[in-house]
């Protein structure tokens, strides 16, 4: 490029001596092709607009999504052609490679370009940064540029049916009937009876009052709304190296799949866990997440149900904290909740000795092992059992 | 459809038209190159014939006699036209080769760029970039675009110093005047288009490559939107200012006169009787005028268009020094001027220190011929001695020695192959030179110290190194080989 600029001055200094318009035309021409047009190009690819079509995206494995950008050309320089470049992550990625589109984009042109995705691994990636590529009509110089715009793509854990992973259908999760009567729950009509003296008035059942020409009044089921904590270990010496990825991504799916299982019951369901968030994980505030220590309430509702899996998606073993230690830590978060479901890799015996603990203090323990079982007469035990141990594994079959 | 289709077109038509105007320039310059009128379409032709032909159809098994045939094809009928008579027959005939050669060589480019498989080897498809390839890109400025600009730019060169001799001589007026215009912007538009179809085929390529998604409607609004940038520039140049310069040949030249005139002393001359008809004065006596200047003029105004470039060179390198200090490390920001000052800057100081160098190194060869002529020492290869061509310096002469090494012991069997280093490659001949281990150790390190320390050797550790390769290499000659090798 040095010569060809050298000679479009040498060029210009020929025909300001020679004159002439032949002379002053090749001096016109080179000087547009060397000096200005790299220029123009530059300045107009600056001033091109990249828009998302959307910061966040939510997707379970196996989706197939668009991602789609809007370039804009706001000058009157035509590029000749004008290309994407959008990083990808692999596991991300429909195909064998990120496809790389290329188009022309006319003065006030705009177009629209689209990258299919294929969700294959639980996980939040960030796509970008977007890099963009032009030129002009006769090679003389390309130009990149590289927007800011990026978009997050969460990939939820997958959620299985219980009995996939080997866990009994129905777990004694949600309300359970007091045993003492003394919480009448207003939303489960038991049935009615004749009114007493002293019953209060809100509670009579109008209509069988019409029936029955006497006064009746509702008759309301005591129960008991219990919260459940999910803790999940992710401490990587507690696993085996050799089947770390599998075991680590089991506990993920078994942890998300049983808190839409509670929350599909409509129960509170909260998380804590000894794992560190993605890099790109969004930020919320209705999480605590400091170093290797994840915690949130328990809270009901489907969108209680999207932020768990949120974080569950996007949460990575690390090796700072052990799982007793975030028993420890998690005091505040454990304390008011009826039901601890724990997802471990191996109930050993230190762990059944620390839900021995919390079983002292009324609460009951349910320990999901991932990998192995130890305490099998633990498995054994009656349905209601204030501690049990579940063997989960994916597919469904029981562990040996 | 791929751009190729069009190419050989444009190729032709440039060719034909560019080269029919140097013609006419010429023709007009010396009147013995008259062009007969039926000219135009032989050439015209003979461009697209062998434009289509080289891009589509030959290849380096087509036969000698088909491409003599080619050319009889059109030279025969010239022939005919002109008479029969060689003297007639020689400048059409000449012009028309010359069209059929240049765009046999645009065919042949396209080709080449086709066979881009070649150079891209086996790439995977993800690594096949077209983003970066443009003339700014040194390493890709071949088989892009270069062979395109360089033309291109060679033809316009040649037409402009034509067309303005032919201008500056007065010999075009009125009618002729606009038909060479035309016949000029048929020719550049040609020849712009040709270079932005090039570029656009050499894309397509490179996309079919890295299996890009290319817009179906892209081919189409490429030549759309270069069809109006060619508007644009045929009407920049037919339109833009011209002759505004204050500074021009004639000036130069008649400045350059007068500062190489010697001052002749002129008698003195008698005061002029008031009434007498008016007399030059001094400088009009003695300043001849431009016209007049004949070849001595024309010297000088080249010798002072010289100095202008290297005053202008001059300039732009100190600018660029003054950039170089101010801005320090951020160099890659600059654009424009300041960009081209620091580039002119770097290039003479580059071209500065490989004077300095070759300096250096002839002053370092000088003693080393005798060096290497060391008492004792037998010449390799039985008397044949080193001579001072091999061993311009001794560093390289180490390097020469260890060549010849690997050439000897390559005859013999083991190759130095390009997947070793010189430390393995000496290993392997430790292993199979008796008694020799010592001696290859010691040529070997030597050598790593003469290629890779970034000083040179010492004189005594020279002349052991060379005295260790020679023997070693004469050990080699001796050895019965190894064929397994």
């Amino acid at each position: 490029m040095f010569a060809w600029k050298v000679f479009a001055l040498i060029s210009v200094c020929a025909a300001l001596l020679w004159q002439g318009r032949p002379a002053y035309a090749l001096a016109y021409l080179l000087l547009l092709f060397f000096f200005a047009a790299p220029l123009v190009l530059e300045k107009s690819g600056q001033r091109l607009v990249v828009e998302r079509g959307s910061k966040e995206r939510f997707l379970f494995p196996g989706d197939e999504a668009l991602v789609s950008l809007e370039v804009r050309n706001p000058t009157l320089f035509p590029f000749a052609w004008v290309s994407v470049q959008d990083s990808i992550p692999s596991n991300l990625v429909k195909g064998a490679r990120a496809i790389r589109p290329v188009f022309t984009l006319g003065p006030r042109q705009s177009r629209e370009v689209t990258f299919p995705l294929l969700a294959r691994e639980r996980g939040v990636y960030r796509l970008g940064p977007l890099r963009l590529f032009v030129g002009d009509f006769f090679g003389i110089s390309t130009c990149q540029f590289q927007p800011a715009e990026g978009e997050t793509v969460v990939v939820y854990p997958q959620i299985l049916p219980l009995p996939e992973l080997a866990l009994p259908s129905r777990l004694p999760f949600g309300s359970l009937k007091a045993l003492e009567r003394i919480n009448p729950d207003p939303t489960r009509l038991a049935g009615v009876r004749p009114y007493q003296a002293g019953d209060p008035l809100r509670t009579i059942h109008w209509p069988a009052t019409a029936r029955t020409q006497g006064l009746q009044v509702k008759q309301f089921e005591h129960t008991v709304t219990v919260n459940c904590m999910i803790l999940l270990d992710l401490f990587e010496g507690d696993y085996e190296v050799s089947r770390f990825f599998v075991a680590t991504e089991r506990a993920v799916t078994t942890a998300a799949s049983l808190a839409a299982h509670i929350i599909k019951q409509g129960e509170a369901c909260g998380l804590a866990a000894n794992a560190v968030l993605s890099e790109y994980w969004p930020e919320r505030t209705d999480l605590s997440h400091d170093t290797g220590l994840i915690q949130m309430r328990a809270r009901q509702g489907t969108q209680q149900l999207s932020a768990l899996l949120s974080v569950l998606a996007g949460v990575q073993p690390q090796g700072h904290k052990d799982f007793l230690s975030l028993l420890g830590e998690s005091r505040e978060y454990v304390d008011g909740v009826s039901i601890l479901l724990w997802v471990v890799p191996v109930d050993t015996p230190e762990l059944v000795a620390a839900a021995g603990r919390f079983v002292q203090q009324g609460q009951k323990v349910l320990i999901f092992a991932v990998e192995k079982v130890i305490h099998h007469s633990l498995v054994a035990v009656p349905p209601n059992s204030s501690l049990q141990v579940f063997a989960v594994s994916q597919g469904g079959e029981l562990q040996p | 459809m791929t751009a190729k289709g069009y190419l050989p077109a444009l190729a032709g038509v440039f060719t034909a038209s560019a080269l029919y105007l140097c013609a006419q320039y010429l023709s007009l310059l010396f009147a013995p190159l008259t062009l007969p009128s039926w000219l135009w379409p032989f050439v015209l032709a003979s461009a697209l014939e062998s434009a289509y032909y080289a891009a589509y159809f030959l290849g380096p098994r087509t036969p000698f006699t088909v491409r003599l045939l080619e050319l009889a094809l059109w030279l025969v009928p010239i022939f005919l036209l002109a008479g029969r008579e060689l003297s007639v027959f020689l400048w059409p005939a000449l012009l028309t080769l010359v069209s059929w050669l240049v765009a046999r060589g645009w065919g042949m480019q396209l080709v080449r760029m086709e066979k881009v498989a070649d150079v891209l080897g086996d790439q995977a498809a993800s690594t096949v970039s077209w983003e970066y390839e443009s003339l700014t890109s040194r390493s890709q400025d071949d088989l892009a675009l270069g062979f395109f600009w360089r033309r291109l730019l060679g033809f316009g060169a040649v037409v402009v110093t034509l067309a303005t001799l032919v201008y500056r001589s007065g010999l075009v007026e009125g009618s002729l005047s606009v038909l060479l215009k035309l016949q000029a912007t048929v020719a550049g538009a040609s020849g712009l288009a040709l270079l932005g179809g090039a570029y656009l085929f050499r894309l397509q390529i490179l996309w079919s490559y890295a299996k890009a998604v290319v817009d179906p409607g892209l081919t189409r609004a490429w030549f759309r939107n270069l069809a109006l940038i060619l508007l644009f520039v045929v009407a920049l140049v037919h339109l833009a200012p011209v002759n505004y310069s204050p500074i021009t040949a004639e000036t130069v030249a008649g400045l350059a006169a007068r500062l190489f005139q010697p001052k002749i002393e002129l008698p003195q001359l008698e005061e002029p009787v008031p009434g007498e008809g008016p007399s030059l004065s001094w400088a009009e006596q003695a300043v001849p005028q431009p016209e007049d200047l004949g070849i001595m003029g024309l010297a000088l105004a080249i010798a002072a268009f010289l100095l202008l470039v290297l005053f202008v060179t001059v300039l732009l390198a100190a600018f660029g020094f003054i950039v170089i200090q101010l801005t320090k490390g951020e160099l890659e920001r600059l654009r424009g001027l300041p960009k081209l000052a620091v580039e002119i800057y770097a290039a003479l100081r580059r071209a500065a220190a490989k004077v300095l160098a070759a300096l250096r190194g002839l002053k370092i060869s000088l003693p080393l011929g005798k060096r290497v002529k060391l008492p004792g020492m037998r010449p390799p290869g039985g008397g044949e001695q080193p001579s001072r061509r091999r061993f311009p310096s001794l560093d390289k002469g180490v390097r020469a020695l260890l060549r010849r090494i690997a050439r000897q012991a390559g005859k013999k069997g083991l190759r130095f192959r390009a997947s070793q280093t010189p430390r393995e490659f000496g290993q392997l001949l430790q292993g199979k030179l008796e008694h020799s281990e010592e001696l290859v150790e010691q040529f070997f390190q030597g050598y790593h110290l003469a290629r890779y320390s970034g000083h040179q050797l010492s004189g005594a550790q020279e002349e052991e190194v060379v005295a260790a390769g020679t023997e070693l290499l004469q050990r080699i000659q001796t050895w019965e080989g190894d064929s397994k090798s």
